[in-house]
């Protein structure tokens, strides 16, 4: 055997076996040739008919195919591709064709990642198709090679969050009515996400210029928030397609945990006003009582794989609790991060004055209230609901929602038929309102709802800590 | 190496799939994994392959808990799952060269693996076809080479045997006897009963989760044949069909008469001497049998007899 071969198969022992797999089933796919094909064809003649349209003596003709085309691309490598990869494994996930992968040493992680390189490498194609008409649009007077370099790099970046993305959404298709349901939200969130982005860039580019300070530092934060999402979503994906009774959210509470500083950080620090520091402190209060309705669907016990790796050593068994999986430790996750958001939050908006003293206690008074909601529909699915055989989560998620129409009703009730006003609390919304009543009785209903998981959260509780001690 | 299964339960929502389920299989065995539809088979396999979580038990090999060590299971446990799922746009070679790259086989050693598996099942002349367009026998022979990649000790296969023609069935009856001579364990779930009755070692049959009978085909058998007093008997005579039939239909004890070309087949309630005695007279009366035979119970008869049809 030659040193080639040798080389050459050593290479191949290092590539994600699923992305040769990926790899070789996309090109014998319909979809990549059609795409390839219009792709270059839309391309030669829209430039075609530029070359020897009258527009094309006028200086910024260059510029103007050059947006264009980008714009092309990155719907391209921000819809298509991955839309045609999410797809795919969804419906993988569906008739369980990617469930053999787990009798194997394949990990989650791999499989996630083979499958997004995949993706990512289709996008690539596409790009280096684009690099003839780029040199076109240069010498048209257009825009100069490294800013041309730096957007397409810029645009590929969220192409691959677009990837990861709907991989994720792809990963949580497990049946028809979910593959359903998170392909419309997939589109609808991708469409939210690129006319933002296309037009807070067109509002910047406008103003500033391609390249200018103020770009530079948005350039910056969009490449960061693209890179921590790509990241998070790579992580809840490969947990989301773990195997039952595993231990999958120690990935996701460990990273968001260090997500959430290292954001915080970077908030402070480019944002010299209290404003970034609200910004924040809302938006992970949101992730955070996200995280608390999908923790109440998670066990009340510990599978003998999860009590595997609870650690021996009592410091660490604490240290190590909020990270496991199991509603009590979820909870005291939520419960840690929401402290620690509100201070955070809140030490950022010092120079709100009073009005940092109100923030603190309104986005506490929101966690709580969403806290309430989250147990009392744990308590009614145990209680009435746990012999239905289906995702906890989607129970709890309908319960909450029944819930909300519920109390929203009979508050208006008592109010509008009886003129009682004192029955406002019970509104899903009061929550939401700043002041001293709302964080009270958010309190108060939370407290209510502890006491009434005292016992299983307790007898959760002395099973982590007897978990493992024998080794 | 012994498969060691105790007390294994698991429910969906409000019924329970597989309810206390204990065996255990050693190498070399061929277990036969019978029961109705709905009967909880599948879902015991999968929880076997680690793809399903029990609820209650344990399953061990060679006493290694694989519910909380599935990796155990990852390297020394085949599944052939009732079909194989679609796989668009890939060969039969690229499909096997996919799962050994999953197992970690480094190049060259995964190329000489692949083919040789290829040569095994007997894939070499389709090894550039693609999945989708084989038969299902085909199929299931591509999902029995990608099981058998990891060379596993234990070979789960669900239905194998299901959608198969005669020819398919055939080649993987003699397939599973050069890997049972390989000292393989395989644990085989099917309705084709007759088929299993000669690859089997041994037998469990279960119906709505619960085991009704575990152990050696011959052995479940033989109880069946002391517990019973109902006995099924064929006679041959030379000529007078029509008149045997006649006195066997007045005769005690005898129910179910009915003719299968000359020979004449019933149903006789009563030990083998009763029997003995019933053939000794009808020569008395000059009837002239050229065949006398018992029908002995097989693994068809004993799953009819123990079972009920009963689904969950």
């Amino acid at each position: 055997m030659s040193d080639v071969n040798v080389i050459l198969d050593k290479f191949d022992d290092f590539l994600n076996p699923i992305l040769v797999k990926e790899l070789r089933q996309t090109i014998r796919a319909k979809f990549f040739w059609i795409l390839l094909y219009l792709f270059i064809t839309f391309q030669t003649i829209f430039i075609c008919m530029a070359f020897f349209e009258a527009g094309v003596k006028t200086q910024s003709s260059g510029e103007d195919i050059f947006s264009f085309l980008l714009t092309t691309l990155l719907m391209i490598g921000f819809f298509s591709i991955p839309l045609y990869y999410g797809f795919r494994f969804a419906s993988e996930r569906m008739e369980k064709s990617d469930e053999l992968l787990y009798i194997t040493t394949a990990t989650p992680h791999q499989i996630i990642m083979g499958k997004f390189l995949a993706g990512i490498i289709f996008v690539l194609m596409i790009y280096s198709l684009y690099a003839p008409f780029m040199s076109l649009t240069f010498f048209l007077s257009g825009v100069e090679i490294f800013q041309s370099l730096f957007l397409l790099g810029f645009s590929f970046l969220f192409a691959a969050m677009s990837s990861m993305v709907l991989l994720a959404f792809a990963a949580a298709s497990n049946t028809q009515a979910t593959k359903n349901l998170f392909r419309t939200c997939s589109i609808g969130l991708q469409v939210i996400i690129f006319s933002f982005l296309y037009n807070y860039l067109n509002w910047y580019t406008n103003r500033y210029g391609i390249f200018s300070g103020e770009n530079l530092k948005m350039y910056f934060g969009f490449i960061l928030i693209s890179l921590f999402v790509t990241y998070f979503f790579y992580g809840t994906a490969a947990s989301t397609i773990s195997p039952e009774g595993s231990n999958r959210l120690l990935w996701i509470r460990t990273r968001f945990s260090v997500i959430s500083i290292i954001t915080y950080l970077i908030t402070i620090g480019f944002f010299h006003n209290s404003e970034g520091s609200v910004v924040w402190g809302v938006l992970f209060t949101i992730f955070n009582s996200v995280f608390l309705l999908i923790g109440v669907s998670e066990p009340f016990d510990y599978s003998t794989r999860v009590q595997r790796e609870v650690p021996k050593s009592k410091l660490k068994k604490y240290l190590m609790f909020p990270f496991f999986t199991g509603t009590l430790n979820a909870f005291v996750w939520c419960f840690i991060m929401q402290i620690f958001i509100t201070v955070l939050a809140s030490a950022g908006s010092t120079k709100l004055g009073s009005h940092a003293d109100e923030f603190f206690l309104f986005i506490f008074s929101a966690f709580l209230s969403v806290g309430f909601y989250a147990l009392l529909a744990s308590f009614i699915r145990r209680r009435f609901f746990s012999n239905i055989a289906t995702s906890s989560t989607w129970m709890i998620g309908v319960i909450v929602i029944i819930l909300g129409i519920f109390f929203q009703t009979v508050s208006s009730v008592f109010l509008q038929v009886f003129g009682l006003a004192i029955f406002g609390f019970l509104n899903p919304f009061y929550a939401f309102n700043k002041g001293m009543a709302p964080i009270t009785s958010s309190l108060v209903m939370f407290s209510i709802m502890m006491f009434l998981h005292l016992k299983v959260f307790s007898a959760q509780y002395l099973s982590y800590m007897h978990a493992n001690k024998n080794g | 190496m012994i498969f060691n299964v105790k007390n294994l339960t698991k429910r969906f929502g409000s019924i329970t799939a597989v309810d206390n389920l204990s065996f255990h299989v050693k190498s070399g065995d061929i277990l036969g994994f019978v029961g109705p539809n709905g009967a909880g088979k599948t879902t015991t396999l999968r929880m076997l392959a680690t793809l399903e979580l029990p609820n209650e038990g344990e399953v061990e090999i060679d006493g290694a808990s694989i519910i909380s060590r599935p990796e155990i299971a990852r390297k020394c446990v085949g599944f052939v799952p009732d079909s194989l799922t679609v796989q668009k746009d890939i060969t039969v070679h690229e499909y096997l060269d996919f799962y050994a790259r999953l197992y970690a086989f480094k190049n060259p050693e995964r190329r000489k693996l692949v083919n040789e598996i290829e040569e095994f099942t007997n894939l070499v002349g389709i090894r550039e076809k693609f999945i989708d367009v084989l038969s299902k026998g085909m199929k299931q022979r591509v999902s029995i080479a990608r099981a058998l990649l990891n060379d596993p000790e234990i070979i789960l296969m669900d239905e194998p045997a299901a959608g198969l023609d005669p020819r398919a069935r055939i080649e993987l009856r003699e397939l599973l006897k050069i890997l049972a001579k390989k000292n393989k364990m395989i644990l085989i779930s099917s309705h084709i009963l007759t088929e299993l009755d000669e690859i089997c070692t041994s037998t469990m049959i279960i119906e709505r989760g619960k085991l009704l009978k575990f152990g050696e085909i011959h052995d479940i058998v033989d109880e069946l044949n002391v517990k019973t007093t109902k006995r099924t008997v064929v006679l041959v005579p030379l000529e007078n069909t029509e008149s045997l039939l006649n006195v066997l239909l007045v005769e005690p004890n005898i129910t179910n008469v009915n003719t299968v070309g000359k020979a004449v087949e019933f149903v006789y309630e009563g030990d083998e001497k009763n029997i003995s005695d019933l053939v000794a007279r009808l020569f008395a009366e000059g009837y002239k049998l050229i065949e006398f035979k018992i029908k002995k119970q097989n693994l068809e008869s004993v799953f009819m007899n123990i079972t009920k049809g009963e689904v969950q």
